[in-house]
Protein backbone atom coordinates (compact mmCIF):
# COMPACT_ATOMS: atom_id res chain seq x y z
CA UNK A 1 0.00 0.00 0.00
CA UNK A 2 1.32 3.40 -0.94
CA UNK A 3 1.52 5.92 1.85
CA UNK A 4 1.78 9.65 1.57
CA UNK A 5 4.99 11.38 2.58
CA UNK A 6 4.92 14.06 5.22
CA UNK A 7 5.31 16.74 2.56
CA UNK A 8 2.36 15.35 0.64
CA UNK A 9 0.34 15.20 3.82
CA UNK A 10 1.20 18.81 4.57
CA UNK A 11 0.33 19.87 1.05
CA UNK A 12 -2.95 18.02 1.26
CA UNK A 13 -3.75 19.47 4.68
CA UNK A 14 -2.94 22.95 3.38
CA UNK A 15 -5.22 22.41 0.42
CA UNK A 16 -8.01 21.22 2.66
CA UNK A 17 -7.67 24.08 5.07
CA UNK A 18 -7.34 26.68 2.33
CA UNK A 19 -10.67 25.54 0.90
CA UNK A 20 -12.31 25.66 4.29
CA UNK A 21 -10.74 29.00 5.17
CA UNK A 22 -11.84 30.52 1.88
CA UNK A 23 -15.36 29.51 2.85
CA UNK A 24 -14.95 31.44 6.09
CA UNK A 25 -13.61 28.82 8.48
CA UNK A 26 -11.38 30.72 10.90
CA UNK A 27 -10.21 27.53 12.58
CA UNK A 28 -8.92 26.14 9.30
CA UNK A 29 -7.09 29.42 8.79
CA UNK A 30 -5.61 29.13 12.26
CA UNK A 31 -4.21 25.73 11.33
CA UNK A 32 -2.64 27.28 8.23
CA UNK A 33 -1.24 30.02 10.43
CA UNK A 34 0.45 27.59 12.78
CA UNK A 35 1.99 25.61 9.93
CA UNK A 36 3.37 28.66 8.15
CA UNK A 37 4.01 31.38 10.70
CA UNK A 38 7.67 30.43 11.34
CA UNK A 39 8.62 30.98 7.71
CA UNK A 40 6.64 34.19 7.34
CA UNK A 41 8.01 35.55 10.59
CA UNK A 42 11.53 34.73 9.44
CA UNK A 43 10.92 36.64 6.24
CA UNK A 44 9.52 39.61 8.14
CA UNK A 45 12.37 39.61 10.63
CA UNK A 46 14.94 39.63 7.88
CA UNK A 47 13.17 42.25 5.81
CA UNK A 48 12.06 44.75 8.43
CA UNK A 49 13.93 43.73 11.57
CA UNK A 50 12.96 42.19 14.88
CA UNK A 51 11.03 45.20 16.16
CA UNK A 52 8.47 45.23 13.39
CA UNK A 53 8.43 41.53 12.54
CA UNK A 54 5.42 40.64 14.70
CA UNK A 55 3.29 43.45 13.36
CA UNK A 56 4.22 42.72 9.76
CA UNK A 57 3.59 39.01 10.21
CA UNK A 58 0.08 39.77 11.41
CA UNK A 59 -0.46 42.04 8.43
CA UNK A 60 0.61 39.26 6.10
CA UNK A 61 -1.87 36.75 7.51
CA UNK A 62 -4.71 39.25 7.54
CA UNK A 63 -3.98 40.07 3.89
CA UNK A 64 -3.83 36.37 3.07
CA UNK A 65 -7.23 35.90 4.69
CA UNK A 66 -8.66 38.69 2.59
CA UNK A 67 -7.09 37.26 -0.57
CA UNK A 68 -7.88 33.59 -0.02
CA UNK A 69 -10.39 33.53 -2.83
CA UNK A 70 -7.54 34.22 -5.26
CA UNK A 71 -5.66 31.08 -4.19
CA UNK A 72 -6.59 28.54 -6.84
CA UNK A 73 -4.19 25.77 -5.92
CA UNK A 74 -1.89 26.42 -8.89
CA UNK A 75 1.03 26.52 -6.45
CA UNK A 76 1.49 25.18 -2.95
CA UNK A 77 -0.29 27.26 -0.35
CA UNK A 78 3.04 28.02 1.33
CA UNK A 79 4.44 29.42 -1.90
CA UNK A 80 1.36 31.56 -2.44
CA UNK A 81 1.47 32.81 1.13
CA UNK A 82 5.14 33.68 0.79
CA UNK A 83 4.41 35.82 -2.26
CA UNK A 84 1.66 37.56 -0.33
CA UNK A 85 4.19 38.14 2.44
CA UNK A 86 6.77 39.70 0.16
CA UNK A 87 4.14 41.94 -1.42
CA UNK A 88 2.79 43.06 1.93
CA UNK A 89 6.23 43.88 3.24
CA UNK A 90 7.29 45.76 0.15
CA UNK A 91 3.96 47.52 -0.08
CA UNK A 92 4.29 48.62 3.49
CA UNK A 93 7.72 50.08 2.91
CA UNK A 94 6.56 51.90 -0.20
CA UNK A 95 3.52 53.22 1.57
CA UNK A 96 5.64 54.69 4.29
CA UNK A 97 7.61 56.48 1.60
CA UNK A 98 10.95 55.62 3.06
CA UNK A 99 12.40 53.54 0.28
CA UNK A 100 14.39 56.10 -1.59
CA UNK A 101 15.86 57.85 1.40
CA UNK A 102 16.91 54.55 2.90
CA UNK A 103 18.89 53.78 -0.19
CA UNK A 104 21.12 56.75 0.39
CA UNK A 105 21.20 56.57 4.19
CA UNK A 106 22.79 54.14 6.50
CA UNK A 107 26.45 55.09 6.51
CA UNK A 108 26.41 55.43 10.27
CA UNK A 109 25.03 51.95 10.58
CA UNK A 110 27.68 50.69 8.24
CA UNK A 111 30.29 52.38 10.34
CA UNK A 112 29.04 50.80 13.53
CA UNK A 113 28.83 47.39 11.98
CA UNK A 114 32.21 47.64 10.38
CA UNK A 115 33.86 48.31 13.69
CA UNK A 116 32.25 45.41 15.43
CA UNK A 117 34.76 42.95 16.83
CA UNK A 118 35.05 39.71 15.02
CA UNK A 119 36.95 36.49 15.17
CA UNK A 120 36.53 33.00 16.47
CA UNK A 121 35.57 34.07 19.97
CA UNK A 122 33.17 36.83 19.00
CA UNK A 123 31.41 35.38 16.07
CA UNK A 124 28.56 37.60 14.95
CA UNK A 125 25.44 35.70 14.07
CA UNK A 126 24.87 36.04 10.37
CA UNK A 127 21.16 36.62 10.76
CA UNK A 128 21.69 39.29 13.35
CA UNK A 129 24.17 40.97 11.03
CA UNK A 130 21.57 40.99 8.26
CA UNK A 131 19.06 42.63 10.55
CA UNK A 132 21.53 45.41 11.28
CA UNK A 133 22.14 46.27 7.66
CA UNK A 134 20.82 49.62 6.41
CA UNK A 135 17.22 49.15 5.27
CA UNK A 136 17.78 49.46 1.55
CA UNK A 137 20.78 47.15 1.47
CA UNK A 138 19.02 44.64 3.69
CA UNK A 139 15.89 44.43 1.56
CA UNK A 140 17.84 43.90 -1.62
CA UNK A 141 20.20 41.40 0.00
CA UNK A 142 17.35 39.32 1.46
CA UNK A 143 15.39 39.36 -1.76
CA UNK A 144 18.38 38.53 -3.97
CA UNK A 145 20.68 36.30 -1.96
CA UNK A 146 18.22 34.65 0.41
CA UNK A 147 15.00 34.57 -1.59
CA UNK A 148 16.48 34.25 -5.06
CA UNK A 149 14.81 37.19 -6.78
CA UNK A 150 16.52 38.75 -9.82
CA UNK A 151 17.68 42.35 -9.93
CA UNK A 152 15.07 43.07 -12.56
CA UNK A 153 12.31 41.78 -10.30
CA UNK A 154 13.65 43.61 -7.27
CA UNK A 155 13.95 46.84 -9.20
CA UNK A 156 10.36 46.53 -10.31
CA UNK A 157 9.06 45.74 -6.85
CA UNK A 158 11.02 48.45 -5.11
CA UNK A 159 10.67 51.06 -7.82
CA UNK A 160 14.41 51.49 -8.17
CA UNK A 161 16.81 50.91 -11.05
CA UNK A 162 18.62 47.63 -11.58
CA UNK A 163 21.86 49.51 -11.05
CA UNK A 164 20.70 50.65 -7.63
CA UNK A 165 19.68 47.12 -6.79
CA UNK A 166 23.13 45.84 -7.74
CA UNK A 167 24.96 48.51 -5.83
CA UNK A 168 22.84 47.92 -2.72
CA UNK A 169 23.47 44.21 -2.93
CA UNK A 170 27.21 44.76 -3.18
CA UNK A 171 27.06 47.18 -0.31
CA UNK A 172 25.29 44.63 1.87
CA UNK A 173 27.72 41.86 0.98
CA UNK A 174 30.74 44.05 1.66
CA UNK A 175 29.37 44.81 5.12
CA UNK A 176 28.46 41.22 5.87
CA UNK A 177 31.82 39.81 4.78
CA UNK A 178 33.31 41.72 7.69
CA UNK A 179 31.24 39.56 9.99
CA UNK A 180 32.10 36.19 8.60
CA UNK A 181 34.39 33.86 10.44
CA UNK A 182 37.71 33.66 8.74
CA UNK B 1 45.80 51.32 -6.64
CA UNK B 2 43.51 52.78 -9.29
CA UNK B 3 42.87 49.24 -10.44
CA UNK B 4 40.86 48.70 -7.27
CA UNK B 5 38.02 50.42 -9.06
CA UNK B 6 37.09 46.80 -9.73
CA UNK B 7 36.05 46.35 -6.11
CA UNK B 8 32.66 47.87 -6.89
CA UNK B 9 32.12 45.24 -9.57
CA UNK B 10 33.15 42.19 -7.61
CA UNK B 11 29.61 41.17 -6.68
CA UNK B 12 28.61 41.25 -10.31
CA UNK B 13 31.64 39.09 -11.06
CA UNK B 14 30.66 36.63 -8.33
CA UNK B 15 27.13 36.51 -9.75
CA UNK B 16 28.40 35.95 -13.29
CA UNK B 17 26.84 39.17 -14.53
CA UNK B 18 29.85 40.76 -16.17
CA UNK B 19 30.31 40.69 -19.91
CA UNK B 20 33.05 38.52 -21.37
CA UNK B 21 35.48 41.41 -21.89
CA UNK B 22 34.99 42.86 -18.42
CA UNK B 23 35.31 39.44 -16.88
CA UNK B 24 38.63 38.85 -18.64
CA UNK B 25 39.96 42.22 -17.54
CA UNK B 26 38.90 41.62 -13.96
CA UNK B 27 40.39 38.15 -13.88
CA UNK B 28 43.65 39.60 -15.15
CA UNK B 29 43.53 42.05 -12.25
CA UNK B 30 42.68 39.32 -9.75
CA UNK B 31 45.68 37.31 -10.86
CA UNK B 32 47.93 40.00 -9.49
CA UNK B 33 45.85 41.44 -6.64
CA UNK B 34 45.66 39.47 -3.42
CA UNK B 35 43.32 41.99 -1.81
CA UNK B 36 40.65 41.75 -4.49
CA UNK B 37 41.04 37.98 -4.71
CA UNK B 38 40.47 37.78 -0.98
CA UNK B 39 37.35 39.93 -1.24
CA UNK B 40 35.98 37.72 -4.00
CA UNK B 41 36.36 34.68 -1.77
CA UNK B 42 34.66 36.45 1.12
CA UNK B 43 31.80 37.57 -1.06
CA UNK B 44 31.33 34.01 -2.22
CA UNK B 45 31.13 32.88 1.37
CA UNK B 46 28.50 35.51 2.11
CA UNK B 47 26.47 34.36 -0.87
CA UNK B 48 26.78 30.73 0.19
CA UNK B 49 25.78 31.51 3.75
CA UNK B 50 22.76 33.51 2.61
CA UNK B 51 21.65 30.65 0.40
CA UNK B 52 22.08 28.26 3.31
CA UNK B 53 19.65 30.28 5.42
CA UNK B 54 16.85 28.66 3.52
CA UNK B 55 17.95 25.24 4.77
CA UNK B 56 17.63 26.19 8.41
CA UNK B 57 14.35 25.40 10.14
CA UNK B 58 12.56 28.73 10.51
CA UNK B 59 12.31 30.12 13.99
CA UNK B 60 8.72 30.70 15.14
CA UNK B 61 7.81 33.99 16.84
CA UNK B 62 8.13 34.07 20.59
CA UNK B 63 4.92 36.03 21.05
CA UNK B 64 1.40 34.87 20.36
CA UNK B 65 0.39 36.58 17.16
CA UNK B 66 -2.72 34.59 16.39
CA UNK B 67 -5.05 36.32 18.85
CA UNK B 68 -4.43 39.66 17.15
CA UNK B 69 -4.94 38.12 13.74
CA UNK B 70 -8.16 36.43 14.87
CA UNK B 71 -9.56 39.75 16.02
CA UNK B 72 -8.74 41.43 12.76
CA UNK B 73 -10.07 38.71 10.47
CA UNK B 74 -13.28 38.62 12.46
CA UNK B 75 -13.76 42.17 11.28
CA UNK B 76 -12.61 41.36 7.74
CA UNK B 77 -14.42 38.28 6.44
CA UNK B 78 -12.61 36.21 3.84
CA UNK B 79 -13.67 37.05 0.31
CA UNK B 80 -15.13 33.60 -0.02
CA UNK B 81 -17.55 33.60 2.84
CA UNK B 82 -18.73 34.37 6.31
CA UNK B 83 -16.40 34.13 9.28
CA UNK B 84 -17.22 31.59 11.87
CA UNK B 85 -15.48 29.77 14.63
CA UNK B 86 -17.30 26.65 15.65
CA UNK B 87 -15.25 26.20 18.78
CA UNK B 88 -16.01 29.69 20.01
CA UNK B 89 -19.66 29.24 19.26
CA UNK B 90 -19.69 25.96 21.12
CA UNK B 91 -18.19 27.71 24.11
CA UNK B 92 -21.11 30.13 23.99
CA UNK B 93 -19.25 33.17 22.64
CA UNK B 94 -21.51 33.59 19.63
CA UNK B 95 -24.21 35.75 21.15
CA UNK B 96 -26.89 34.82 18.65
CA UNK B 97 -26.62 31.13 19.55
CA UNK B 98 -27.23 31.72 23.21
CA UNK B 99 -30.92 32.08 22.52
CA UNK B 100 -31.05 28.68 20.93
CA UNK B 101 -32.60 25.92 22.93
CA UNK B 102 -29.86 24.19 24.88
CA UNK B 103 -30.64 20.73 23.61
CA UNK B 104 -27.68 18.52 22.91
CA UNK B 105 -27.91 15.76 20.39
CA UNK B 106 -25.65 13.20 18.84
CA UNK B 107 -25.75 11.39 15.57
CA UNK B 108 -26.87 7.84 16.04
CA UNK B 109 -24.10 5.30 15.88
CA UNK B 110 -25.63 3.99 12.67
CA UNK B 111 -25.51 7.42 11.08
CA UNK B 112 -21.89 7.94 12.02
CA UNK B 113 -20.93 4.50 10.82
CA UNK B 114 -22.70 5.13 7.53
CA UNK B 115 -20.89 8.42 7.13
CA UNK B 116 -17.58 6.82 7.94
CA UNK B 117 -18.15 4.04 5.44
CA UNK B 118 -18.82 6.56 2.72
CA UNK B 119 -15.68 8.43 3.63
CA UNK B 120 -13.55 5.31 3.79
CA UNK B 121 -14.68 4.41 0.29
CA UNK B 122 -13.97 7.87 -0.97
CA UNK B 123 -10.65 8.07 0.82
CA UNK B 124 -9.61 4.73 -0.59
CA UNK B 125 -10.19 5.98 -4.08
CA UNK B 126 -8.49 9.26 -3.42
CA UNK B 127 -5.51 7.49 -1.84
CA UNK B 128 -5.04 5.68 -5.12
CA UNK B 129 -5.31 8.96 -6.92
CA UNK B 130 -2.84 10.53 -4.54
CA UNK B 131 -0.12 8.16 -5.63
CA UNK B 132 -0.10 10.02 -8.90
CA UNK B 133 1.71 13.28 -8.30
CA UNK B 134 1.43 16.50 -10.26
CA UNK B 135 0.04 20.01 -10.28
CA UNK B 136 -3.64 20.68 -9.71
CA UNK B 137 -5.89 20.13 -12.70
CA UNK B 138 -6.88 23.18 -14.66
CA UNK B 139 -10.45 22.03 -14.70
CA UNK B 140 -12.43 18.94 -15.54
CA UNK B 141 -15.95 19.37 -14.24
CA UNK B 142 -19.11 21.13 -15.12
CA UNK B 143 -22.54 21.35 -13.61
CA UNK B 144 -25.14 19.28 -15.42
CA UNK B 145 -27.57 21.31 -17.47
CA UNK B 146 -30.31 18.80 -16.65
CA UNK B 147 -29.78 18.98 -12.94
CA UNK B 148 -27.75 21.83 -11.45
CA UNK B 149 -26.93 19.66 -8.46
CA UNK B 150 -25.21 17.09 -10.63
CA UNK B 151 -21.58 17.21 -11.57
CA UNK B 152 -20.49 15.80 -14.89
CA UNK B 153 -17.05 15.25 -16.34
CA UNK B 154 -16.19 17.92 -18.83
CA UNK B 155 -12.92 19.68 -19.65
CA UNK B 156 -13.93 23.13 -18.53
CA UNK B 157 -12.89 25.46 -15.76
CA UNK B 158 -13.43 23.89 -12.39
CA UNK B 159 -14.20 27.20 -10.74
CA UNK B 160 -17.94 26.61 -10.92
CA UNK B 161 -17.59 23.11 -9.47
CA UNK B 162 -15.30 24.50 -6.80
CA UNK B 163 -17.91 27.09 -6.02
CA UNK B 164 -20.51 24.34 -5.75
CA UNK B 165 -18.40 22.45 -3.25
CA UNK B 166 -17.58 25.61 -1.41
CA UNK B 167 -21.27 26.42 -1.18
CA UNK B 168 -22.13 22.94 0.10
CA UNK B 169 -19.37 23.08 2.69
CA UNK B 170 -20.28 26.61 3.72
CA UNK B 171 -23.91 25.56 4.11
CA UNK B 172 -22.96 22.64 6.32
CA UNK B 173 -20.73 24.87 8.36
CA UNK B 174 -23.49 27.44 8.73
CA UNK B 175 -25.87 24.83 10.07
CA UNK B 176 -23.22 23.46 12.39
CA UNK B 177 -22.47 26.96 13.51
CA UNK B 178 -26.07 27.62 14.40
CA UNK B 179 -26.44 24.23 16.04
CA UNK B 180 -23.09 24.43 17.81
CA UNK B 181 -24.26 24.73 21.41
CA UNK B 182 -26.57 21.75 20.96
CA UNK B 183 -24.07 19.43 19.35
CA UNK B 184 -22.14 16.78 21.13
CA UNK B 185 -18.43 17.68 20.92
CA UNK B 186 -17.59 14.18 19.69
CA UNK B 187 -20.05 14.64 16.85
CA UNK B 188 -18.54 17.96 15.92
CA UNK B 189 -15.08 16.43 15.92
CA UNK B 190 -16.26 13.61 13.67
CA UNK B 191 -17.79 16.05 11.23
CA UNK B 192 -14.68 18.21 11.29
CA UNK B 193 -12.48 15.21 10.57
CA UNK B 194 -14.76 14.09 7.77
CA UNK B 195 -14.68 17.55 6.23
CA UNK B 196 -10.91 17.45 6.24
CA UNK B 197 -10.97 14.01 4.63
CA UNK B 198 -13.31 15.24 1.93
CA UNK B 199 -11.13 18.19 1.09
CA UNK B 200 -8.00 16.08 1.16
CA UNK B 201 -9.60 13.72 -1.33
CA UNK B 202 -10.48 16.64 -3.58
CA UNK B 203 -6.93 17.95 -3.52
CA UNK B 204 -5.47 14.51 -4.22
CA UNK B 205 -7.84 13.89 -7.07
CA UNK B 206 -6.92 17.20 -8.65
CA UNK B 207 -3.26 16.32 -8.51
CA UNK B 208 -3.90 12.97 -10.19
CA UNK B 209 -5.92 14.59 -12.94
CA UNK B 210 -3.16 17.08 -13.59
CA UNK B 211 -1.06 14.19 -14.87
CA UNK B 212 -3.69 12.81 -17.12
CA UNK B 213 -6.45 15.37 -17.60
CA UNK B 214 -7.83 13.64 -20.69
CA UNK B 215 -8.42 10.31 -18.96
CA UNK B 216 -12.08 9.45 -19.39
CA UNK B 217 -11.93 6.96 -16.57
CA UNK B 218 -10.40 9.46 -14.17
CA UNK B 219 -12.85 12.15 -15.11
CA UNK B 220 -15.84 9.84 -14.73
CA UNK B 221 -14.52 8.45 -11.50
CA UNK B 222 -13.87 11.86 -10.03
CA UNK B 223 -17.19 13.28 -11.18
CA UNK B 224 -19.03 10.40 -9.50
CA UNK B 225 -16.91 10.70 -6.40
CA UNK B 226 -17.51 14.41 -6.13
CA UNK B 227 -21.20 13.82 -6.63
CA UNK B 228 -21.17 11.31 -3.78
CA UNK B 229 -19.39 13.79 -1.60
CA UNK B 230 -21.92 16.47 -2.36
CA UNK B 231 -24.70 14.11 -1.41
CA UNK B 232 -22.93 13.18 1.78
CA UNK B 233 -22.55 16.81 2.69
CA UNK B 234 -26.20 17.48 2.00
CA UNK B 235 -27.34 14.49 4.03
CA UNK B 236 -25.18 15.49 6.95
CA UNK B 237 -26.47 19.04 6.76
CA UNK B 238 -30.04 17.77 6.75
CA UNK B 239 -29.41 15.53 9.75
CA UNK B 240 -27.96 18.36 11.74
CA UNK B 241 -30.62 20.84 10.69
CA UNK B 242 -33.42 18.42 11.53
CA UNK B 243 -32.08 17.54 14.95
Amino acid sequence: MTTLTQDQETLAADGDDAVLAAAGDARAFERLYHRHVPRIHNLARRMVGEDLANEVTQDVFVRAWEKLSTFRGDAAFGTWLYRVGVNVILGRRKKLGIWRERYVEGDDVIGRLSTNPKGGETRVDFEAAIEHLPDGARQVFVLHDVEGYKHREIAGQLDITEGTSKSQLHRARMILREHMDR
Amino acid sequence: MSEHVWVARLSEYVDGELGARERQELEAHLAGCADCSSIVEELRRVVAQAAALGDRPPRPPVDDLWSGIAERIAAAPAAGGQVFDLESRRRGKGGRDRVLVERRFSFSLLQLVAASVVLVILSGGSAWLATRSGAPAAGVFAISERDPSELVARPVSSSYADEKFGTAIAELRRVLDESGPRLDPATVRTIEENLRTINRAIAQARRALAEDPASEYLNDYLAKTMQQKLEFLRETTSLVAAS
